[in-house]
């Protein structure tokens, strides 16, 4: 592999962990707070709290806590990318219409069959338009990151090429970073038809 | 048997229910009549063990209705089929949230999509649906549990006049072929002719009346010249009870 698929290996694999950690977080504590008011009273003023802070500005707090390699840049990422996920998820839940959970609740269904069977389906539509939100903003953040004491990622790369005046690789750097975009978009979109053929239209 | 005895549900300061006390003979069918916001729903879900009553309660041939029971089906104004699920999976759910196999589940679904005429549409989804395949997945989902007391919310509110008139057909068929005690809440007061052996006039202001429907199960029922004479005596009585 050339030394820019290296660089463009490097910084899908954290976007991608990224983005599974956040959804492996947010969801769930999501979901419990969208079914349980007193949970959302506990975690919707953490999140209504901590998700305006600029977190590209807490980066250097976590290079002090957690040095400088892929763990403080996956925490950024983390932070960033966990309060758009948890909203999705609680109010997907929260608004699923009262008679269907009254359904489900006559059909008997309660407790972990109600969660996967009603509340998980029924936010997946507004998840997915989340993790297209998160996708873009991982790939900004992590260019951003990327240029703390980084061997690969495409930050690293494009900032390097520039420092010492080769353009061309440089811009081959910036369209590597589109086009993983552009992969990741489409992954997102391929995975939210699979995972919700009931929005297909026509 | 199902007995409500003595039932009250209030919410906050407004009582929905005040004591309310009816019986529905085993496999009868009795259609609930009532201005919206006297406590028809709200009957039919305490019936259903989803709602808990403040005082009184509601037995099932003897056995106190405590939560959800298995034997209950349920189908709401707004159907309650989950979008997610095909009409297959939908009526599936219904047998695996009661423990059900998968391969039971599945036989027993096919049965009855067959039954219902639904197995052209068995993998669609209910956005796909037109309004009676719809009513007819609802049904299939309580059909298939085999349930001995079936509750509908005004189940036909949503289909056009014909469609309408197919669904009581419908129920009146499933219900020759597959007895149970059925008990449907309507603010139609022709459907509560056409579908109640006994219609029950639910009013806040007195106890509920109960008319014996003296056409019911009659051939061409909705053509019978007895039929616009008792609409109107069932109108009459459920303008009486709101004075």
């Amino acid at each position: 592999m050339n030394e820019l698929g290296l660089h463009t290996v490097a910084s899908f694999v954290r976007v991608v962990v990224a983005l599974a950690v956040s959804l492996a977080l947010a969801v769930p504590a999501g979901m419990a707070a969208g079914a349980r008011p007193r949970v959302d009273r506990w975690l919707s003023p953490v999140a209504y709290l901590l998700y305006p802070v600029p977190k590209i500005a807490l980066l250097p707090a976590f290079i002090v806590l957690l040095g400088l390699g892929e763990a403080s840049k996956l925490a950024l990422l983390v932070t960033i990318l966990i309060f758009p996920f948890y909203l999705a998820a609680r109010d997907g839940v929260r608004d699923i219409p009262a008679d269907l959970i009254l359904s489900a609740r006559s059909l008997g269904l309660k407790g972990g069959a109600l969660a996967r069977n009603v509340s998980f389906p029924a936010l997946l539509p507004r998840l997915f338009s989340a993790l297209r939100l998160g996708v873009g903003i991982a790939l900004s953040v992590l260019f951003f990151a990327e240029n703390f004491s980084t061997e690969y990622g495409l930050g690293s790369f494009v900032m390097n090429q520039w420092s010492i005046l080769r353009y061309a690789e440089m811009s081959w750097g910036i369209a590597a970073l589109s086009g993983l975009g552009l992969a990741l978009f489409a992954a997102v979109d391929a995975a939210e038809r699979w995972a919700c053929p009931w929005l297909k239209k026509g | 048997m199902i007995r409500v005895e003595g039932v009250s549900v209030r919410f906050g300061d407004e009582v929905v229910l005040d004591g309310l006390g009816l019986e529905f003979a085993t496999h009868s069918t009795t259609a609930m009549v009532g201005r919206s916001g006297c406590g028809k729903t709200t009957l039919l879900k305490v019936m259903a063990g989803l709602q808990v009553p403040d005082a009184g309660r509601v037995t099932v041939d003897g056995e106190p209705v405590v939560g959800v029971r298995p034997g209950t089906g349920l189908i709401l104004q707004s159907l309650g089929l989950f979008p997610w699920k095909s009409v297959a999976e939908n009526v599936t759910l219904a047998l695996t949230a009661l423990g059900v196999g998968p391969r039971e589940a599945a036989d027993r679904t096919r049965a009855v999509l067959e039954d219902l005429g639904l197995t052209a549409v068995a993998g669609k989804f209910p956005a796909q649906l037109s309004g009676g395949q719809a009513q007819r997945t609802a049904i299939a989902r309580t059909l298939v549990r085999r349930s001995d007391l079936l509750l509908m919310d005004e189940p036909s509110a949503s289909l056009d006049a014909l469609s309408r008139e197919d669904f009581q057909d419908l129920l009146l068929d499933l219900q020759k072929r597959h007895p149970s005690t059925l008990v449907v809440v309507t603010h139609g007061i022709e459907e509560a002719v056409v579908l109640g052996q006994t219609i029950v006039v639910l009013t806040k202001a007195a106890p509920p009346l109960r008319l014996a429907n003296p056409l019911f199960g009659q051939p061409r029922l909705r053509s019978d010249p007895r039929f616009g004479p008792f609409c109107q005596e069932v109108r009459e009585a459920l303008a009486g009870g709101t004075k």
